[in-house]
């Protein structure tokens, strides 16, 4: 049939209702734990365990013992299933990209609502809630309404001190945290160089604070490098030509300036608010955290130290990155400059795990959410900014721009 | 679901989300935990409003955020048992619909109501009527697909309200 990106895979036009098959299911220690009981109660049978993965990454580990419970919980129910689990190997999105089963027109339904992220690779990924979790894991299928798409073409030549944090944070601005209910953000990429996966990857990880269900990159060269580097199946996947969107963006990256959102929840630049003092910053997260982010550190660290007094928390987004930052000397780097480095988890993320604000603090972080309280004390602030910002900004102690620390 | 659900409104405003609704700290299994972290990412006022069901109205993108499905449990657990607002993201509106929790769309449905108004919501023949002004407001019922999810959904119970 003629239509978007996603019209294609699910095979039905938009707002019509299908019930689909799903390639991988994932579900972790923040989520999956809600259906244990309800699952027995149901019959308790699962419907494809080579199709489901477990990650423990939101109690990685445990710093409660409430929660370490509610994990030990879930620990025996992927024993006694025999389901597939990373246990702290990384944030669950990240595994999802790294993982063969995901890549272009695959079904990817995840119980977090970040799992938008793994539509880098051209999959359709969403997030759901845990009953619809427990229908996927005994079913194997999900309904869904086939949503609209928003075309977004990204055009120009990326900066150096651009990274997709900025791309996103400039298209949220645009179209607000609810522009894209309902909707699915069908980027192009058409830039000189091409995007990274990585920057892809924090683009469609944030596709879900626009409001999306799908945000996905219509799978390209890159994609496919990606895919035969890693492993998995590649497919081509292109909207027709006369494919119809509910409305056509084109962002010119080059006229991009680093960006930040702020407390209030507005899109304003860097240069606007440089020069306000930060009392912490966090380097990691699903959005962030990745080999591109590392590689911004080193730029940046290498040259220059933490402002004394800075906390700065890194956490790579994988084992994986983890490893490969040891490899390329970047992890040294950031210890150098006088960070920490914590395991590849959520960490401080969603109010968790270590690195909390108290009252009155200010952080600078690369991750997905500043809600009042997301990170901590609801009389702290939290502005949201690329690697690079944040990384600038723990040098200085105040908020500054990475076009002072790039040539 | 009955078919008459009466309560005291709570206005809420543009992009209530998980964190404000229910604060990540607040995840647990344990029932009573979890019904205690309702609202306790708002301000002391909206918290002292809200009582065994309350009927919230709000505005846009209602409940935005996290999947985690222990807010919509929080909202069961204290008997909310409708939310009314211009719109709501769309993982919170699938949870709702599993749980048997009746969301409505209504155009600028803040104006309905001022906090503590008397409200009774009639779901048969789809009107709001807010008592204490003496207002009747008739709303859209929801589409068949859905409405036949949220009964399946009421029948099985899957939060076992307290």
């Amino acid at each position: 049939m003629s239509g978007t990106i996603t019209e294609k895979v699910l095979g039905s036009p938009s707002n019509s209702f299908v019930d689909v098959g799903v390639d991988l299911l994932m579900g972790h220690d923040g989520t999956a734990s809600l259906i244990i009981d309800r699952f027995y109660q149901d019959g308790g049978l699962i419907w494809d365990t080579s199709k489901i993965l477990i990650v423990f990454d939101h109690f990685a580990p445990p710093a409660t013992v409430e929660r370490a419970n509610i994990q030990n919980k879930l620990f025996e129910f992927v024993i006694n299933e025999k389901i597939p689990l990373k246990l702290y190997e990384g944030i669950a999105h990240q595994l999802l990209l790294e993982d063969p089963k995901v890549g272009p027109g695959t079904i990817v339904i995840g119980a977090d609502s970040h799992t938008t992220t793994v539509g880098a690779t051209g999959a359709l990924a969403t997030g759901i809630g845990a009953t619809d979790f427990l229908n996927v894991l005994t079913s194997g299928e999900i309904w869904l309404k086939v949503p609209e798409s928003i075309k977004v073409i990204l055009t120009g030549k990326l900066p150096i001190y651009i990274q997709g944090k900025d791309i996103i944070l400039a298209l949220l601005g645009q179209l607000g945290p609810d522009g894209a209910n309902y909707r699915c953000l069908e980027f192009h990429d058409l830039t000189d160089d091409g995007i990274s996966m990585d920057s892809r990857a924090t683009i469609c990880n944030m596709a879900v604070d626009l409001g999306a269900k799908f945000g996905l990159f219509s799978p390209d060269d890159i994609t496919k490098e990606y895919i035969k580097k890693r492993g998995g199946n590649w497919q081509d996947i292109t909207p027709d030509s006369d494919a119809r969107y509910q409305k056509e963006i084109v962002m010119q990256v080059d006229e991009l300036s680093p960006l930040l959102l702020d407390p209030k929840g507005q899109v304003v630049s860097v240069e606007k608010v440089e020069g306000t003092k930060v009392t912490q910053i966090f380097l990691g997260s699903c959005t962030s955290g990745r080999l591109e982010d590392f590689v911004a550190m080193d730029k940046i660290y290498k040259q220059h130290s933490l402002s004394s007094y800075i906390k700065t928390i890194v956490i790579p987004a994988s084992q994986k990155i983890f490893r490969t930052a040891i490899d390329f000397g970047y992890i040294q780097t950031c210890m150098d400059a006088g960070a920490v480095v914590l395991n590849s988890s959520c960490g401080p993320c969603c109010n968790i795990d270590k690195g909390l604000i108290g009252d009155g603090e200010i952080c600078v972080s690369t991750s997905n959410r500043n809600y009042a309280g997301r990170m901590g004390s609801l009389k702290s602030h939290v502005y949201l900014a690329s690697t690079l910002t944040a990384a600038a900004t723990s040098v200085m102690g105040k908020i500054a721009d990475p076009r002072r620390f790039l040539s | 679901m009955r078919a008459l659900i009466k309560g005291l409104a709570i206005v809420l405003g543009d992009h209530v989300d998980s964190e404000q609704l229910h604060p990540a700290c607040f995840f647990s299994l344990d029932p009573e935990r979890v019904k205690s972290g309702l609202f306790k990412g708002m301000d002391e006022r909206i918290q002292q409003l809200l009582q065994s069901g309350s009927i919230l109205f709000a505005g846009r993108n209602f409940g935005c955020g996290s999947s985690r499905e222990v807010i919509i449990q929080a909202i069961l657990y204290n008997k909310i048992q409708v939310i009314i607002a211009e719109s709501f993201s769309r993982i919170f509106f699938r949870n709702a619909i599993n749980n048997g929790l009746l969301l409505i769309e209504y155009p600028e449905a803040t104006k309905i109501a001022v906090d503590s108004d008397q409200i009774v919501v009639e779901i048969v023949s789809g009107y709001i009527q807010n008592v204490t002004q003496d207002k009747m407001y008739k709303f859209a019922s929801l589409d068949p697909f859905f409405l036949n999810l949220l009964e399946r959904s009421n029948k099985k119970g899957r939060v076992m309200l307290q």
